[in-house]
């Protein structure tokens, strides 16, 4: 669609009459400038979730749920609130959130104070409010906020006549992120800190802001842990824990069970895996929160080789718009909100998956799309109504808009 | 503005970025290639391990009847209530109800639940039908309920040693239910199953399905009725004569097939546990024992099948005799007197057994006590069985052969005494003695046990001879006691010290008093031993003739009955 419109719109300035200009003009309004392959992929994807929570969970019901398909439902709800959210989003130019950045840094503060205060605990984690019809997990939506405020801070500010990351406006940004992670680590939670850790540096990276910068972030972190450690606020179990990937042998009972029994999920499936419904590994319990963290286990083990293949295709096709919108944003902030959500995506599915291949740490975090989870699943869909909403809006910018926003 | 600031060091970071997404995307696949391509079958094997179990299911063991069919030894199904604790949902409720079904009490059960990493724990076994479903009503998740046989004996102490008992699980501990175990038990059937984590069966896997086979049924040759007189008759002598043990073995002399296998004291098959290890030992086939006199009939038949003595020859007997370093005396004779062969057996005189014995000389008296079937097992399938003690004759120190030829310095069992004695009966024949007569097979099959006669071992003359002359001791002699009105009886008494606990000499007071015979003479149809160990009393009226012949009159008059 994309490239039709922009077609039809070369045409017009070429060889038209000044009617059928305005007439196209018309059009090129109405047409729907969107990204439909980003689209697409999002939702096989997540249609794809459905299938593979409700394989996950048929066998293996919470207490209380007598309803094999209560998982599914409940999923299949939250995924269409999500696509009304997104699509109501595209109505938003995403510009008002670069101005209103710090409306949108505190409520992210807010939500995550009001999770420490009136939240409840699942495995040790204080991380979810119960609003009696749902639940909502603040954290998954803070890794969003956090990629617009920093956008935001990171791009030309109004002030400035070029567009520089200075050293004030990474400290501020710093500040952002580090509030966040703090906080996200009083529940605690290491997973979503370190996504956000990563995708933080990868946007600082590409922000074009001093190398310098980048690695003195990085510097400061791994120093922050050492001090940390010698201080006695992080335990050697913490590390241990991150570490067990490396050694799963060594506690078969704990971390390294998780990662053990995921990859005999996953290689149990070969090539073409054992069919939809019919993974046992996965469905009858022998794989940990195969509903959630361990999701790719699923379909490794049901789908196989060729399942699994083409679902980290499709991830990377989604990942390849999010950088193209990127590079075709109109601005540095729709640039720097869209990369903010690929690396997202990226370091979410990179995590995850290496994880239960055995690549990476086990951290527990959700596959994007694919995991069950009402705030996954919508905080993500608001990521990409926001890298759709740049894409729709990446020229419609006259030159005056410009100019009125650089005398401000 | 990236686009309009396209700088080298961006066009680099870009490319880097690029390069670590291929990267990523690369090494994400590269594994998956190598879990599920390249060592995809190892996984596959520990996932097949892990998600399917093999679950048993036990066959029925066999019956164990008498001949004619009474059944001695036989399987109730009873239940048994299991629990896997990691699928027991409301602990406290579920114990409360099991524990008050069952009168074992709620922390009891619960107690079971606590140990959350198995998935399989007995909460009560043998458990009554009633009961079982009254716990099943529930449904309970967790709980499960499955058939088990308890091993039941109808007739609770008849014949106890011989048949034996069972383990909780049924499996053969002692006497028939041990020796015949494989029969018995039969095979357990199988079937695969899919189950969770927590070993919950999800799917019965329909092709991986055996079913079990019952156990065979044990048919012996013993007769209940029988069995049951001459137990009842071995315990009222036992108790008059305050002896700690009696034996009486009583079999078909020709085919060596066992009708009655007694002793005393018996003891409850359905309360095994509440008895002592030395309870359950077959004497039958496990006492061992210095036969004393009953022996001499080995001796002098051995002597007249090799020619060494004639039947009616005649000796010379002092009251005393020098073998080797020892002298041997006469019990109640103290004058020299002139015995034929016959009236040695008649009067059991020592001096002429060990005349006799000394005839035949060492190596043709040990080679014939080895052909009488003594320090070997006559391999009657019961558990247990000794083979007594001969020492090698060329061991022999020169007083071995005196005390051999009457009975001491030898050790045997009750049923070798008696095999021994069926030879003499049935014209010279050494028959193996059995006990099973028919295996009945679940699939209604029937293996019936032909004894094969045994080998012919002396000739018949001798063995006639020898008849006639164990007619005499019942007549004329020492057994007159053993006498059965309308019967001719033959039979030998046995009166032999016993040997010192520490194993050197012999102590007065502590003797073994025995029988041994056969009837009716004409055509021996029962052969039956009796031993009466350490009966107290008067010591002049404490030997063979008076203690055991008296119960051998009793049981083989019924015997003959019963056969007749």
């Amino acid at each position: 669609m994309a490239f039709k419109g922009r077609h039809i719109a070369g045409r017009s300035i070429d060889n038209s009459s000044f009617l059928e200009e305005i007439n196209l003009d018309k059009e090129k309004k109405r047409t729907f400038k969107f990204d439909f392959v980003l689209l697409i992929c999002v939702l096989l994807l997540s249609g794809f979730g459905l299938l593979v929570i409700y394989s996950a969970t048929m066998f293996s019901l919470s207490a209380n749920v007598s309803d094999p398909a209560y998982h599914f439902k409940k999923q299949l709800t939250i995924l269409i609130v999500s696509i009304f959210i997104f699509g109501a989003l595209l109505f938003f130019n995403y510009r008002r959130f670069k101005r209103f950045w710090i409306i949108v840094f505190i409520a992210n503060i807010l939500l995550l104070i009001s999770v420490l205060i009136f939240g409840y605990e699942v495995n040790a984690t204080k991380g979810w409010i119960d609003l009696k019809f749902t639940s909502i997990q603040p954290s998954e939506f803070s890794k969003i906020f956090m990629i617009v405020c920093v956008a935001a801070v990171l791009s030309k500010w109004r002030s400035e006549k070029k567009p520089v990351v200075s050293f004030k406006k990474v400290i501020l940004s710093i500040f952002i992120v580090f509030l966040t992670i703090g906080l996200i680590l009083l529940e605690p939670d290491f997973g979503q800190s370190i996504i956000i850790f990563i995708v933080f540096v990868l946007m600082l990276f590409v922000s074009g802001a001093n190398f310098l910068y980048v690695l003195g972030v990085i510097g400061v972190t791994i120093g922050g842990v050492f001090a940390g450690l010698k201080m006695g606020l992080i335990q050697q179990y913490q590390l241990d824990r991150l570490l067990i990937f490396l050694k799963p042998d060594v506690k078969p009972e704990g971390a390294g069970y998780n990662l053990i029994q995921s990859k005999i999920a996953i290689g149990s499936g070969k090539l073409f895996g054992k069919g939809l419904f019919l993974g046992t590994q996965t469905n009858l319990n022998y794989v940990p929160e195969s509903r959630t963290d361990f999701i790719f286990s699923v379909i490794g083990e049901e789908f196989g080789f060729v399942g699994a293949f083409i679902t980290i295709i499709i991830f990377a096709i989604i990942i390849w718009r999010c950088f193209k919108i990127a590079r075709q944003a109109s601005d540095q902030f729709g640039f720097m909100v869209c990369a903010g959500v690929g690396f997202l995506i990226l370091t979410q599915m990179t995590i995850n998956i290496g994880m239960t291949i055995g690549l990476m740490p086990i951290i527990g975090i959700p596959l994007p799309f694919l995991s069950y989870g009402g705030s996954n699943l919508l905080s993500i869909f608001i990521g990409i109504s926001l890298v759709e909403n740049v894409y729709m809006r990446r020229e419609m910018r006259k030159d005056y808009e410009i100019a009125n926003e650089e005398f401000k | 503005m990236i686009r309009k600031d396209n700088t080298k060091a961006n066009r680099r970071r870009i490319f880097f970025l690029f390069f670590l997404f291929i990267a990523v995307f690369g090494l994400i696949v590269y594994r998956l290639v190598n879990i599920q391509y390249i060592f995809a079958d190892r996984y596959k094997v520990e996932a097949d391990y892990q998600h399917t179990g093999d679950y048993i299911i036990k066959s029925k063991r066999g019956k164990i009847l008498d001949r004619s069919g009474i059944e001695l030894a036989s399987s109730l199904v009873e239940k048994t209530i299991t629990a896997n604790p990691k699928l027991v949902k409301d602990e406290d409720y579920v114990a409360e109800v099991i524990g008050e079904i069952l009168g074992i009490g709620k922390e009891t059960v619960k107690e079971k639940f606590s140990d959350k990493e198995r998935g399989f724990v007995y909460i009560a076994r043998k458990v009554d039908t009633y009961t079982a479903d009254k716990i099943s009503s529930y449904g309970f998740e967790g709980i499960g309920i499955e058939d088990e046989c308890k091993r039941f004996y109808p007739q609770n102490a008849l014949a106890s040693q011989l048949i034996g008992f069972t383990d909780i699980d049924n499996k053969g501990l002692s006497g028939i239910e041990l020796g015949y175990e494989e029969l018995l038990r039969g095979v357990d059937g199988k079937y695969s199953a899919e189950k969770d984590v927590f070993g919950k069966i999800i799917e019965a896997d329909e092709e991986n399905y055996t079913a079990p086979i019952s156990g065979s049924d044990i048919v012996l040759t013993i007769d209940s009725g029988l069995q049951f007189f001459t137990e009842s008759i071995l315990k009222e002598a036992a108790e008059q004569y305050e002896a700690p043990r009696a034996i009486c073995l009583v079999m078909n002399p020709k085919t060596g097939e066992i009708y009655s296998m007694a002793q005393y004291p018996t003891f409850d098959l359905n309360n095994y546990s509440e008895y002592s290890q030395e309870f359950f030992n077959n004497f039958g086939v496990s006492f061992t024992y210095e036969p004393g006199s009953t022996f001499k009939i080995v001796n002098i038949s051995s002597a007249i099948d090799g020619g060494f003595v004639g039947p009616d020859q005649l000796f010379h007997l002092s009251p005393t005799i020098k073998v080797g370093d020892r002298v041997i005396k006469e019990t109640h004779r103290t004058y020299g007197i002139d015995y034929t062969v016959g009236d040695i057996i008649k009067n059991s005189s020592n001096i002429g057994a060990v005349t006799v014995a000394l005839a035949m000389g060492s190596e043709n008296y040990y080679n014939n006590i080895i052909k009488f079937g003594f320090g070997n097992k006559t391999g009657i399938n019961i558990p247990g069985e000794e083979k007594g003690i001969i020492a090698d004759y060329k061991t022999w120190p020169a007083s071995t052969i005196g005390a051999v030829a009457i009975g001491q310095s030898i050790s045997v069992t009750p049923i070798q005494l008696l095999r021994a004695a069926s030879v003499i009966a049935n014209g010279g024949y050494l028959v193996n003695p059995y006990i099973v007569k028919e295996i009945h097979q679940n699939n209604g099959n029937i293996e019936k046990i032909i004894p094969d006669g045994g080998i012919q071992i002396i000739s018949s003359m001798a063995a006639d001879s020898v008849r006639e002359m164990m007619l005499q001791v019942v007549e004329d002699g020492t057994g007159k006691r053993a006498g059965i009105e309308g019967v001719l009886v033959c039979g030998k008494t046995g009166t032999a010290q016993k040997a010192n606990k520490s194993g050197i000499g012999y102590s007065e007071g502590r003797v073994i008093t025995s029988f041994i015979g056969f009837a009716p003479y004409e055509d021996p149809k029962i052969a039956c031993v009796v031993i009466i160990d350490e009966p107290q009393g008067n010591e002049e009226e404490i030997w063979g003739g008076t203690v055991a012949a008296p119960l051998f009159s009793e049981i083989v008059e019924f015997a003959l009955k019963k056969v007749n």
